[in-house]
Parts: C-alpha cells; structure tokens; sequence
C-alpha cells in the first residue's frame, strides 16, 4: 500500500516538474476500472473532449459564484471537474468486497457529521426503472463510511490500483448502462451519441463532482428525504443547502444547454424542465439574479409586478462551505 | 409539305410545353405548406404517439398545395390549429402525474426520471411546432395555459408550459398571465425557462 502511495506521489512529482503551473490538472482525465465497457470509456471521454469544445452561458452570474470560478469558460469548469472526479467503476463493483483498511483509529475532524442515508444515497448507486445504474459517487460516500467508523480505507480498483480514501475528493464514481441510455423511450438508440446525450451525461459529471466536496455539516452535499407535498415526498432526493449538487446541476445543464450547438428546441425544452427539476429538489431559498430572459423582467416590461417577481431577494444564507475535509495523518 | 407540318406542331408543342413549365415553377406557392410537411416528418421521426397528427398534417399540406385562395389559406390554418389541438389534447391527457412519480422506480435517482423526461418531450415538442407555426401560436397558449393549471402534474412541466403560455401570449400582444391557478413556487420555477 506504502509503496503504491510512494508510486503515486512519485508520479504527481514527475509531472509537477516538468509541466508549466498553468497546464496541471487542467483537464479532466478519468482512469477506468477494467472491467468498465471500452465503448463506455470511449463515449464518456469523447463527451469530455466535446465539452471543452463549448463555449458555457452563465447569463446571470451564478454559476461562476456557486463554482467558485476565476472565469465561465470550459477551461475553467473542466479543472473543477478535474479537482473532483478520477477513476471511475463499473456497475457491478461491489465497495464491501474491495475495501482495504490502511489505518484504524484514523483521526478526522471533529465537525458535525451530516445526516446521510448511505442507502439511498451515496452507498447504492442511482438506477434508472429497469434498475440500471446511472452513476454514483462511492468515492464520498467510502470517506463518510471510514469516518464514522474512525478509519482510514482504500478503494482497490481493477486495473488501476488502491485508493486511498483521505477526503470526499476521492473521486471515485461508478456508472452503468443506465448513463448511456436515450433519454426519450421513443428515440432510436444512436442518438445517445448526439450532443444533447453528451451534454446530459457531462451534467451528470459536475452533479456527482459536487458529492467530493463539503466538510462538517456540508460533507459531500448529501441528499435529504423530500417533505410532504414534494414531488419526490419520501425520497432521499432533495438539497438542504442552496449551493448543492442540484444547485451545481441546474446551473450546468442550463449553461450547456444555451451553449449546444445542435441541440433541437424539443431538446431545449428537455433540459429546461430538467433544470426546473433540479431546481425544485431545493428546499432552502435560492439566490437569484434575474437574466435578460427572466419572466420577472418580461412582466416589469409589460407594466405588471406580479408577486412571485416580489420575493426577497436572499442572499447567500443557506450555502454551506464547500471546502473539503480530510482526515488528519 | 406533310414533314413541314410535323416539324412546326412539334415546335409548337415544345414551345407550349417550355410555357407549361415556366409556369408551374414560378407560380405563387402558400408558404407554410413546407415548413408543416417538414415538421410533420420531424414528428414523425421522434414521437410516434403523434404520427397519425403528423400524417393528417401532412396530407392536409398536399391538399393545400393545389390552391393559393387566402379563403382556403384560413380554413388550412384553421385546420392547423384543430389538428394542433387534437394532438395537444393527447398530451395533455398523458402528462405524468404526482403519482406516477411516487411510483417511478427510479424516483429515488438523482437524475430526472423517465416519467418526467417522456412528459418533458411531449410539451417540449408542442412548443417547437408552435414556434415554428405562427398559424398554431393562439391554439398553443391555450394548450400551455391548460397543462400549467393541471394540479396534479408535476411541477417542473408545469413551470414549462407556465413560461411558454406567458410568453406566446405576450407574443400575440396578450397580457401577462399571472393566474392564481398556478403556485409561486411554479411561477418561480419557471423564470428562466
């Protein structure tokens, strides 16, 4: 295990020496598990490579506040994604069976620890209704296992080596069939090849990026049950905080979405009401800066104030800090 | 003598037929004809719960393309219009609802669900042939005004079709729609979209 971290850091030295600042990490760059589908590396690295090809809208602002970024460009939101997600799994990895405990006793940060639902959440991973695996940040959820049970563990990963999990920014996601499937029943299948299929899938990316970020009480931005008269009532499928993974999520997909190129107006209308989606898992008050195409602005032009346009404005109240922990060595 | 008169009828022939021709290919042609045959095709391709729609549109098209009386140019847009409603009133009726999304398998996701992604491509399509069929707008709003009052759809389609009824109304020179039928919370949801 020493050895293999001894290798690691080996490698990252290598690289940090003999490549400018600037170009470190700029890109995303995910090592797969063998036994992940060729064809399913090969479309989730071309969807990567298209991504960086865009050019993203952020109209209102927003998400260069919530990312935190120097700048809205695929540059810069690609060495977010790089600073968050890495090796990626397959389907059928089972965490319980390739766990290897480094260190017991390990030492983390006193800070509250969230409510998580490791069944529903980050433990199993999300299925579409044939019971297809979408993708799933494990890399959070093995971190938030280890602290709880106050150890340090790695993720033995076919083909690629131990991991060790020290932060929420482990970074390990499993996908499945269910990332690479149409998202329309009635569409023919090639069309999970076309842009909007890459973009959604790049979209799914930045969501389960967020997952390796957060500490305290904001560790790895967990999902909450959904209350009563909610859509998903029950579900483990809502935010608790303005600045979450939904949050991140609806940003990117209405960014990317002014940004595609070929995308139809059906297929815009598709991720708008995925944003609206998004949006609506959030139960906290979320900060808004209206657009040039805001319904707010239209009414305002058109003589009316209606009164959902005179909400408050709420500022930053319900973002928890995104910093990652880690645990202490 | 008799091969003279074979080789002036044949000019004459040709010349006729030329005329013929010159004709048909500069006469006047009602403009959405292509634009309904091409989208009705598109919908074919994509939703085949609307094929027969599209069929009846785009047979209603190569009737239409006989003839460029401004009287038949209302009746086609009004057929348009009904057409567009018999199609809207299929969609409307299958919209998921609350508790099709409560029994979603795959409600538990992250990602949208199946249930809200089929919904979405049916309005979102209602509004792509709206607006690029000027002749169907009037039909569209209140189709979309419908689908945002249905209170027991699901929010983010509802928001949708809320945004899209604000702002085909406001194109047709209508007022802000602000009805009470429709929460805040949709309302909001719907600001950008």
């Amino acid at each position: 295990m020493g050895r293999m971290a001894g290798q690691l850091g080996f490698g990252f030295l290598l690289v940090a020496v003999t490549l400018p600042l600037s170009a470190i990490a700029k890109n995303t760059t995910l090592y797969y598990s063998e036994k992940v589908l060729a064809e399913h590396q090969q479309l989730l690295n071309a969807d990567l490579v298209h991504f960086r090809d865009l050019v993203p809208v952020d109209a209102d602002g927003e998400l260069k506040r919530i990312l935190k970024l120097d700048n809205v460009s695929a540059v810069d939101m690609d060495q977010w994604l790089s600073e968050r997600v890495h090796f990626v799994v397959e389907e059928t990895y089972n965490p319980n069976q390739s766990l290897v405990i480094e260190r017991k006793n390990a030492k983390y940060p006193l800070a509250a620890v969230p409510v998580v639902n490791l069944a529903a959440n980050e433990a199993t991973p999300q299925q579409s209704p044939k019971g297809r695996v979408v993708m799933s940040n494990i890399g959070a959820g093995i971190y938030q296992l280890a602290k709880n049970r106050q150890l340090l563990l790695s993720a033995v990963i076919p083909g690629v080596g131990s991991v060790s999990v020290r932060s929420p920014r482990a970074g390990i996601l499993q996908i499945g069939e269910g990332l690479f499937q149409k998202l329309v029943d009635s569409w023919p299948q090639e069309k999970i090849k076309n842009e909007m299929h890459s973009i959604w899938r790049v979209m799914t990316l930045f969501h389960e990026a967020r997952h390796s970020d957060g500490n305290g009480k904001s560790l790895s931005f967990s999902h909450v049950m959904c209350p009563p008269e909610h859509n998903y009532f029950g579900k483990y499928a809502c935010d608790s905080t303005a600045n979450g993974a939904y949050r991140v999520s609806s940003l990117v997909i209405k960014s990317l979405s002014a940004a595609c190129k070929t995308c139809t107006i059906q297929e815009k209308g598709i991720f708008g009401i995925m944003t609206a989606d998004h949006l609506n898992r959030i139960l906290v008050p979320v900060k808004r800066t209206p657009g040039v195409n805001d319904l707010c602005r239209l009414a305002e032009a058109n003589g009316k104030n209606p009164a959902f346009c005179q909400r408050q404005e709420v500022g930053s109240d319900f973002e928890l800090d995104d910093a990652p922990e880690s645990v202490e060595l | 003598m008799r091969s003279l008169s074979r080789v002036l009828f044949s000019a004459v022939f040709f010349i006729a037929a030329v005329a013929v021709g010159v004709w048909l290919s500069v006469r006047p042609q009602p403009k959405a004809d292509i634009s309904l045959a091409v989208n009705a095709e598109a919908h074919a391709q994509i939703l085949p719960l609307e094929s027969e729609t599209a069929a009846k549109a785009a047979a209603l098209s190569q009737s239409s393309s006989v003839t460029d009386n401004s009287d038949d140019d209302v009746n086609i847009a009004d057929a348009k219009a009904e057409d567009y409603k018999t199609w809207a009133r299929q969609i409307l009726n299958n919209l998921p609802r609350r508790e099709d999304l409560q029994n979603a398998a795959d409600a538990d996701s992250e990602i949208t669900p199946q249930v809200i992604r089929e919904g979405a491509a049916d309005v979102a399509a209602l509004f792509e042939y709206a607006s690029q069929n000027p002749v169907v707008k009037k039909a569209a709003v209140e189709v979309f005004k419908e689908c945002a009052e249905q209170s027991e759809g699901l929010d983010p389609v509802r928001a949708y079709c809320y945004a899209k009824a604000v702002r085909l109304n406001l194109e047709l020179g209508g007022d802000f729609w602000d009805p009470q039928s429709v929460s805040d919370a949709i309302k909001n949801l719907a600001r950008d979209l």
